[in-house]
Parts: C-alpha cells; structure tokens; sequence
C-alpha cells in the first residue's frame, strides 16, 4: 500500500522527520519498505497567460505563443496546436529545473524561445498527460506554480470541508510517499485514513476525519432503487445513494495526484471519486449508471449456471453459480466486490448514478476472485475483511465529493438492507497471561492503556477484563491476539533477551540414522564438488537418457501449475540433473569434472507419492596436474563407490555385469546387489547418451540408493582379535574365456575354503595375442592363515592344489 | 740386514699411506692392497728374506712384520669405508628429484554453499539441546497449511505460491509443516530443529522455484518470546560474529502470535546504508513468534499448558550474506569455478 504523507496530514500531524515516522510504523509492524520522496519546488515556473497564437515559419507542428504574466512578456515556441488565447498555463523560465532537465532560452527551428510551456507530465506531477497543463481561471498571474497549485487544491478542500494544510516548505510541492508491506492482517490499514489511525496509537496524537455535511435533495433514494439480498449469509450490508444529474469529466488535479500517489489511475470524476475513497477510508464502492439498471432494482445474489457478465476490463465472464453478483431484475452488473460490469459503467453520457456500498464476506470475495484469477484493489481489501460498520461513512464522503467534484443533486437518504446487525467481540484478557507468553513483568495499567490507544472498549471483569476491539480490526478475536498488541506497542525492543530454561528434551531415535554429512564430507574430500539441482525436470529428460517406457523411472509426478514445462516434472533420477551440469561445465571450459549431487527423487506410486534419497556421482575428464595424468576409467569411479561402501559399513555386497541399462554403454555397465536388493547402478555412459547431453566426452556415473544401503548396512565396527600366527601365500595365474566374469572365480575359490584361506586378490590381468583372442589370464595371490598354529608348506601345497583344481574345473580355466 | 729389512718394513708405511691417499676407487685401493699384503706383495718378500736372518732376528721381523700388516690393513680398510661413503653419496646425488614439482594428489573437491552453512546453522543449535528432525517435501494440504492455521483460501496463502500435484498433494512452501509432524509423534519439552527443500512457485532475478530453508522450534511450559529473542540473539552471534546488532519488528504469519521478523545489522556496511540493505542498514535473515494456540489445538496440545516458539530462515539468503555472493541463482548453475571456492 502506498500512503502520500501529503494526503496523511489531512487525518493527522505528521512530523517532519519523515524517517523516524517509517521506522515508527516499520517497528509497529507497518513495514515501509521504500520511500519515495518527490520535491517538486518549481522554482522559475511561474504562471501565464496565453494572449496571441502564431504559425511557426519553419514547422507545421509548432506553434509560437505569446504570453504575458502580469507585465512581462515573453514569446515561446510550444509543440501543443491544442492552445488556445486566454488559456492560464505554467510557464517554466531559463533556469527551471523539470524531472532533472534544465530550461534555457534556446531557438526551435530558427525561432528564439524563452521559455517552455509545460504539460502535467513534464512537471513531474502525473505520469500521464495530454498537451500543455491547462490552470484554473482565477490563478494570479506572474505567480509561482507552487503557490497556485497549493492554493487551488485547498480551494476545492476547502469545498469539501476538509482541513487545509499548505505543503512543506515555502513555495515548495513536496511530497513522500512510503510504500507500505502490510501482512494479510491488517486489512484496517489498507487505507491513508486507517494508517492516520495506527499512527496516533503509536504516538498517541489524534487522527481526524472531517465530519461530512451532505446537502441532499428532496427526492429520495428510494425513489429511483429498491434492493433485496437474496443471500444474506453472504452479504452483510448493502447501501445505495441515488445522485442525479452529474457531469462526468476529468477529475481537478489534487485528486488525480492523489490517485496517481497510490498507484491507482485516474479514469473521470465519478470512478475518481469511488476510488479516492476506497483509498482513503479503505472500504471500496462501486457506481452504476442508474439508466442501465433495469426494474430500479438492485438484486444480491448468487450466479445462475453458465450465466455470463462482461467486465470493466472487456473480459466475458462465465460463472459456475458460486458467485455472488449484484443484478438487476434481469441480469447480472457487477461481482460483488470485485469488478462492476461494462454495461453498467459510468461514461461520459452517465447523467444519473447510484452508489454502492456494501459489506460481503471475505470468504465470498476470495473463492470467486481465486476462480475467476481477478485480482483487484477492491477483492484485496474485501477478502481481508474490510469494516462491518464502514459502510454509511464511505457511501456519505463518496456523495459528498461526487456533488462537489461532479455537480449533481444528492437523494435523500440510502436504501439499505442490513440482514444481521453487528456484533461486538468481547475478548477476555488476563494480564498475567501476557507476562507469561512474552517473559514481561508489565503493570496492568500499562498493559491496558495499550489496547486503549487501539480503540478498544475494557470492562473489568472477574479474572481480567472483557475486551472489545473496534469492528475495523477484524483480526483481534483472541487473547493471543490482544498479546500481540501489547507487545506490538510497548515494543518488541524492550522486551529482554533470556536464556532458554526448562528440561532438555529426550533425543529421539531416527529412522534415518545415515549421517547425510558424512556421505558428502567423503565425497568432497574424495575430490569430487558437491552440485544442487531443481527438484524438478523437464518430462524430456527421461527420452535423453532413453528409460523405456514401461521403466519405473516413468511413474512421475506432474506438476499441475508448474513454472515452465522445462520445470514441470518431479524428478525420477538425480542422473539428468548432473549429466547438465556436466554439460554446463563443459561447455564453459572446465572439461575435467568430477561432481556428486546428494538429493530426493519422486515417483508416484498407485495411491501415494514417494520419496527416496539418492547419491549420484559423475567423472569425466582426468582431475589430475596435467603432469601426472594417465587416463581415468571406470575403476577410478568405481574405487570411490566401493569406499563409501566400506565407510557406510557395507561388506556384503556384489557387483553384477549388465547390458541392459539404458542409459550406460552396454558392454561396461554393472549393478551393485546386498543379497536380491539393488543398491546402486555404475557404468560408462552411453555413447548416445553423451550425444543426447551434448557432453563430446566419455561420462562414468553411478547412481546410489542411499535409503537401500542404510536398510542393509551393518551395525558399526566390531572388533577381532589381531592373528599370532603367520600367513603362507601361492599364487596362481588362470587362463579363462574373456567373458567370465571375476566375480565367478571369485565366488568359487570362496565356497572351496573358508576356514584357511584368508583371502584371494588378483593382481594381474592380461589379454593379448599370445595367449588368443578369446581368452584372458587372470593371475591370483591366494593367503592361507590359520588361526591356531603356523601351517606347514606341505598342507598349504596340498591345500591350494586342491582349490585351484576346484576352480579350474569349475570354470573351464587353465592354469597357466 | 735385520735393520734394512724393518727400514723397508717402516718405509711401505709411509709410502701406503700415500698411495691410499691417492686411491679413487675401490678397485685401485684393492690393487694397492694387493701390492703390499698380497701373495707376492711388497711384505712378503721382505718376508721371503728371513732365510738370511739368524734365529735370533727372525721374531723381531716377524713382529715388525705384523704390526705392519695391521697398520697396512687398517688404512686400507678405513680408505675403503671412505670411498664406500662417497660412492654412495654421488649415487644418492645422481637420484636427485625436483620437489617443486606438482604432487600427485587427490583432486580437491568441495561441498555446496548451501550444505556448508545448513550444517553451520544446524552446529549452532545443538549446543542448544536441539535436535534435526526431517519431514516429505511432498506434503499435504492439512500438514502444509490447515494445521498451521492457514486455512483454504485465506489470503496468508497468496504469501506463498504453491506447486500443487493434486488437490490435496503439493510440494511444501516452508520446512513447517515438520513442526506438527514432530508434535504429532512426541510429546513436549521438544527442541528440534528441521533443514530442508522448500519451493515456491516464483522465479526471478531474487526467487528461486526451489530453496532451501531451516525451521526450528521449542516447545514446553513457560516458554517465552523473551527466550526467542535469547535462542535467537546466540544464534545470529554464532554465525555472524558477537556484536552484531539484531532487531526483532512485528509482522504476521498464520502459525505463530505474536510474529516477528528478525534484522540484523547490514554485514555488508555494518549499518550505514548500502544497496544490498536498500540504505536501510539492516537485512531480514528470520521469520519468528509464539506458536500460535491454534497449531498446539491441531495437534492436540493444550495451549494453556504448553508454549513455544518457532523460527524460519533461508539458508541461501544467508549464505549470500556470509560469503557476499550477488547473484541467487548462481546456487543452482553448478558451474564448479563457484562451487569450487567453498
């Protein structure tokens, strides 16, 4: 909300340090988040008058002005053919400042010029105007801007019986205006009236509003509208004012700027007017032109199905039958508190309109703008919950205004339905309680000449007081509440600062006791930089890593209302996010990556989401000095899974060969199994893939199922006894078929011996010619230890035949 | 002839001790030892002469013979550990390497901005007695919203853009939604504390879609907004350094009453004005207040017995502050000449 400490100081003194009053209000809670302060002094622009009009020799679209302002007489060239003699006209002299541009006497198109006649805008006092800014007759001539643009607002306030107070400053035409973030609470300072008040409870001055004196005529209201609420539940309070014979046209400037002050558009005087005091008392109204309604009647009620309203904004709205709307006997004029339809408007031919006021329910006025997506400064304060017992002061100050800014005979009267009459809330409030929430000692007195200052009416009651809070601050309905502005106007600074007391909590057993921190602590100091992906993919993804179809990687989860389509999916894999990442770096120079990403993925199960943790990992390039470089392989990647393994106190678990991942290369892709649970995938990506990514380099991954490992990972370390007696080794080279996997051998030494041999690892693996293209030799050390004693080379030799020729026959290997 | 014989003896001495001097090798010292004490070496054929010595001369030879083999031998030897050493020396010199080569090491790798500093935060309230609990990114509507005192369709909800998955499913818009799943599942005193993946569905120079935030709360009897201001004044000290001026203003959120938003003073130029605190010279790093009575009646605490407090925050906005980073979305481009600097 944007508030014109200009248009404040009409409700109440404000003091000149304008920044202590942003941080009064900031520290109440009324948060300034920006001032804007416009100082317009208009020093050298004085006014004129226009008393001859010559054609330009050289332009067509110039023209060349005679002026006069009292004796001088100047001759200005102007670009406005729109000028007529006797026109009164601000004219800025050499050495006036506008919006940072300085006048000087210069020539145009060959003729000399002493000045500029200027428009609103070039004045800085709208952001919109057309030709030159036209004053009021009676302006004195040879006076400064400023002079007359304060004497002639308050000429017209002085009409609407509003105080006078002359801007700042001498001859200046200052203003500030702070923008105000207002949290969803306090509805009751959605307005330059309601602020006033806020401010005088926060430094105990008195905010004003001037009384409002109609003159009305002798026909009635009544005369000309009738008005039935059919859905009382919904519609507190109706109020209409008939107002006949206006003229509508542009509205004086002190309005305009006072509109234009709060980010609203100047339309004409009649929608001016309804706006302005919607700004200013923060309750909105709307204005029908009284031709339009059929019947002479104003029907409040709910939409038919499918029945259909054009709006001011040229939008054909369809309605569901949710809808409360304001009708005629036939059909639909307005939403109810949102937007007026177009048929109905005010426009310049409007001779007669009546004005509505109203109270509809906040819950109404949410469920339909959020159903129609409109959102207007009208639906904004009513959803909030507007005043219940605003309405007759809003439709009076908006009669008064319309008669005096639009001529017009005001009815007699409103027409009003009220089918439930005003509660008062009655709150009860013990002090001691506030002490106990906010760890005060505050005096009760104090305490209650806070809520006193919000306008609150207390009665001493038995434990405490009744409270009532006036109906504007429709948010005070709970002891808690009336707390909150205790501490809200003491000041949330003195209250002090203590320590935590009280019991220590139990700590509470985890069922995901893995140590996150200790996963990504490893990974880093493993080399490897730590990225963060959007939680969300685009549905492509999952085609660039061609996942078939029937994959569970496809059960994703949509996004219904997503930023983008490239941001629509939750993520099924954690794999995409990296591989562009990769992508990312690669194509910025930094080829030698090595990147882990640590993070949830989402699949949509049958009747319910889930969610699992992943920890994948990516190497490309070499991250080595240049110097020592000697080529990275999958083994590289691999040694870096198998010691998370080992430092998540995983021993059990097995590598398995595999072709068939879509996304790896087939020939070097392996899943890594604890019994028949599948942990993690690892592999070389495939060659299409790095296409599909752009990558133009080789890619090892893997992929982790962390919430698997923490499932079957060990209990932590236990201890052994350190062996007495030495260890024998033998070693033994096989020569194997290239496609039996290690793992087979391995397995089979294992199920020969367990007792005696300790341990089996290979250290050295050969292909070539020499020994034929279909096979490899694979060449074994083989540890025997006994626990009990120092074995004999006898037993060992005898022992280890007895496995390799197990082995052998096993696996169709030779011995080398 | 006894005399000239030990004269020789007395002389190979003398003439030895020069020619070992002279030795640079061990197989030149072994040639020179061979001259002197071989076989057919310079001693013994002084040696060879004893024929023409009486009985009596023979011994007196001999011992002189013998003391010369020691002498001879013991210069020999001490030539030959010498030029041991100095042979092994060289060698070791030959295999000099240069040290100012680069070293082979494990590449460094780093953890993200985002992850160093929720764990900073997390260390900072331990000490505290809290603990981490963790709750779904996906959430429901109850435990996003309607337990939290937000209910359907009340403006506080426009506060925050939702990513909706179905009517009742959506990608949850703050970590509070883990304070009613712990209330739920323990009884007081709690003191938890709950990082985590938040989103909102907003996206521009100063949102991202996806952020992440850490919520904290304590619940007990007697709990008070003094001991917020307290838990959170050790905190902001903790992270920021002592000294660090914080100031608590009202604001409003649904799920606590009173509220407050929590300033510290500017970081960037402690105080006086600058753009990153639009001149304020104080930046919002927090979100707190008093659990609202209505978040313990959905969880089935009575709020006549219990209170408590609850804080939020943005873990990027507060690695911004700490690290001077400008740009939000650098977090999520992954470019590792950023993450490579943490």
């Amino acid at each position: 909300m944007k508030i014109s400490i200009e248009w404040l100081s009409d409700y109440i003194e404000v003091s000149d340090d304008i920044a202590k009053v942003a941080h009064t209000l900031t520290m109440a809670g009324l948060e300034v988040e920006g001032i804007d302060y416009r100082d317009l002094s208009f020093e050298n622009v004085i006014v004129a008058r226009i008393s001859a009009i010559d054609a330009h020799p050289n332009a067509d679209k110039l023209r060349i002005c005679s002026v006069n302002a009292q004796d001088e007489q100047y001759s200005v060239v102007c670009g406005d053919l729109k000028v007529n003699i006797g026109d009164i006209v601000p004219l800025a002299l050499p050495g006036a400042k506008l919006s940072g541009h300085k006048i000087k006497k210069s020539k145009l198109r060959g003729v000399e010029s002493d000045g500029m006649l200027c428009s609103e805008k070039e004045l800085g006092l709208t952001e919109e105007s057309s030709g030159v800014m036209i004053l009021p007759d009676d302006s004195l001539l040879g006076a400064s801007l400023a002079d007359v643009l304060t004497s002639s607002s308050s000429q017209i306030k002085i009409a609407d019986s509003c105080t006078v107070k002359k801007a700042q400053g001498s001859g200046g035409y200052s203003d500030s205006i702070f923008e105000v973030g207002l949290t969803p609470n306090r509805p009751d300072c959605l307005s330059v009236f309601g602020t006033a008040r806020e401010l005088a409870a926060l430094t105990g001055k008195k905010a004003d509003f001037p009384e409002i004196i109609l003159k009305e005529s002798p026909r009635t209201s009544e005369a000309d509208i009738a008005v039935e609420i059919k859905d009382p539940s919904l519609c507190g309070h109706y109020s209409a004012r008939v107002i006949k014979g206006v003229k509508v046209e542009r509205s004086p400037l002190w309005i305009r700027k006072r509109l234009e002050a709060a980010g609203v558009r100047a339309i004409n005087n009649v929608v001016d007017v309804t706006n302005y005091v919607m700004l200013e008392l923060g309750h909105p109204l709307h204005a029908f032109d009284l031709g339009r309604i059929e019947g002479g009647k104003i029907v409040v009620r709910k939409a038919g199905e499918m029945e259909t309203l054009k709006t001011l904004d040229g939008v054909e709205r369809k309605f569901t039958g949710e809808e409360l709307l304001i009708c005629d006997n036939r059909k639909p004029l307005a939403i109810a508190g949102i937007m007026g339809g177009d048929h109905s408007a005010v426009t310049t031919e409007t001779s007669d309109i009546v004005l509505e006021c109203a109270y509809f329910t906040p819950e109404t006025v949410r469920i339909t703008s959020r159903k129609l997506g409109l959102h207007t400064e009208s639906s904004h304060r009513f959803e909030r919950g507007v005043d219940p017992l605003g309405v007759e002061r809003a439709i009076n100050r908006a009669a008064q205004l319309l008669a005096s800014l639009a001529g017009g005979e005001i009815s007699s009267g409103t027409v009003e339905v009220i089918p439930a009459s005003y509660q008062k809330r009655e709150i009860l409030f013990r002090s001691h309680r506030c002490n106990d929430i906010l760890g005060i000692n505050i005096d009760e007195n104090e305490a209650t000449g806070y809520l006193k200052d919000l306008g609150m009416e207390l009665v001493k009651s038995g434990h405490g007081y009744e409270v009532s809070p006036p109906s504007y601050r429709v948010d005070i309905e709970r002891e808690i509440d009336l707390i909150e502005e205790i501490a809200r106007l003491k000041g949330y600074s003195s209250i002090p600062v203590e320590k935590l007391s009280g019991s220590m909590p139990s700590v509470h057993a985890h069922e995901m006791a893995l140590d996150l921190m200790q996963v990504k602590r490893f990974m880093a100091n493993a080399g490897y930089d730590e990225v963060v992906n959007y939680s969300f993919t685009s549905p492509d993804e999952l085609d660039r890593l061609a996942v078939p179809s029937q994959d569970i990687l496809r059960n994703t989860i949509k996004i219904l209302n997503p930023i983008s389509e490239e941001l629509s999916t939750m993520r099924s894999t954690v794999i995409p996010g990296l591989l562009n990442a990769a992508a990312i770096n690669i194509k910025k120079q930094n080829k030698e990556l090595m990147l882990f990403e640590t993070g949830k993925v989402f699949l949509s199960g049958n009747s319910h989401y889930s969610e699992g943790l992943r920890l994948c990992a990516l190497m490309t390039g070499e991250k080595a000095p240049l110097l020592w470089k000697k080529g990275t392989d999958i083994f590289n990647l691999k040694g870096s899974l198998e010691n998370l393994l080992d430092l998540l106190n995983l021993r059990d678990y097995t590598f398995t060969n595999c072709s068939d991942i879509s996304y790896l290369h087939p020939g070097k892709g392996a899943k890594v199994f604890s019994g028949d649970i599948e942990l993690a995938v690892i592999g070389e990506l495939h060659p299409s893939v790095v296409e599909n990514y752009d990558l133009g380099q080789k890619l090892f991954i893997f992929d982790l199922d962390l919430g698997a490992v923490n499932k079957v990972r060990g209990e932590g370390k236990s201890f052994k006894d350190i062996p007495v007696y030495p260890f024998v080794e033998r070693d033994v080279a096989l020569l194997v078929d290239k496609n039996v996997d290690l793992s087979k051998i391995m397995e089979s030494f294992r199920q020969k011996e367990r007792k005696l041999l300790e341990s089996v690892e290979i250290f050295d693996q050969f292909e070539g010619e020499s020994i034929g293209e279909a096979k490899k030799s694979i060449a074994f050390r083989l540890r025997y230890r006994c626990f009990e004693r120092t074995l004999t080379d006898e037993e060992v030799n005898k022992l280890h035949d007895s496995i390799v020729k197990g082995v052998v026959e096993e696996s169709g290997a030779t011995v080398r | 002839m006894l005399n000239d014989l030990i004269d020789s003896l007395t002389a190979f001495k003398h003439e030895a001790e020069e020619a070992v001097l002279q030795a640079g090798s061990e197989q030149e010292l072994e040639g020179i030892r061979v001259a002197f004490l071989g076989k057919k070496g310079k001693v013994s054929d002084v040696l060879k002469k004893v024929g023409s010595l009486t009985n009596e001369e023979r011994p007196r030879l001999g011992q002189s013979a013998n003391e010369t083999k020691r002498f001879l031998e013991e210069i020999f030897s001490k030539r030959g550990a010498h030029l041991a050493l100095t042979l092994k020396e060289k060698k070791l010199q030959s295999e000099r390497v240069d040290l100012t080569l680069p070293g082979r090491r494990i590449p460094t790798g780093s953890l993200h901005p985002v992850t160093t500093v929720c764990e900073e935060i997390t260390k900072a309230f331990i000490p505290l007695g809290f603990t981490v609990e963790e709750g779904p990114d996906i959430e429901t509507d109850f435990y996003n919203f309607e337990a939290l005192n937000i209910p359907k369709d009340h403006p506080a909800r426009e506060m925050q853009d939702t990513f909706y998955l179905s009517e009742n499913f959506l990608l949850r818009t703050h970590t509070s939604p883990v304070q009613i799943r712990t209330m739920e599942k323990y009884s007081p005193p709690l003191r938890v504390l709950a990082p985590g993946t938040v989103y909102r569905c907003d996206s521009d120079v100063t949102h991202t879609p996806m952020f992440h935030q850490v919520e904290g709360f304590v619940v007990d009897k007697k709990v008070t907004f003094a001991q917020l201001k307290g838990v959170l004044t050790t905190f902001v000290e903790t992270i920021f350094g002592a000294g660090v001026q914080l100031r608590f203003r009202p604001s409003f959120f649904p799920f606590t009453e009173p509220s407050a938003e929590v300033d510290i003073q500017c970081v960037i130029c402690g105080g006086e004005g600058c753009r990153v605190c639009k001149s304020t010279g104080w930046l919002e790093i927090l979100g707190a207040g008093m659990i609202d009575p209505e978040v313990f009646k959905a969880v089935g605490y009575d709020p006549d017995v219990y209170s408590g407090f609850a804080f939020g925050m943005g873990v990027e906005r507060i690695a911004m502050l700490k690290y001077g980073i400008k740009d939000l979305r650098m977090f999520f481009e992954n470019d590792v000449r950023f993450l490579e600097q943490f």
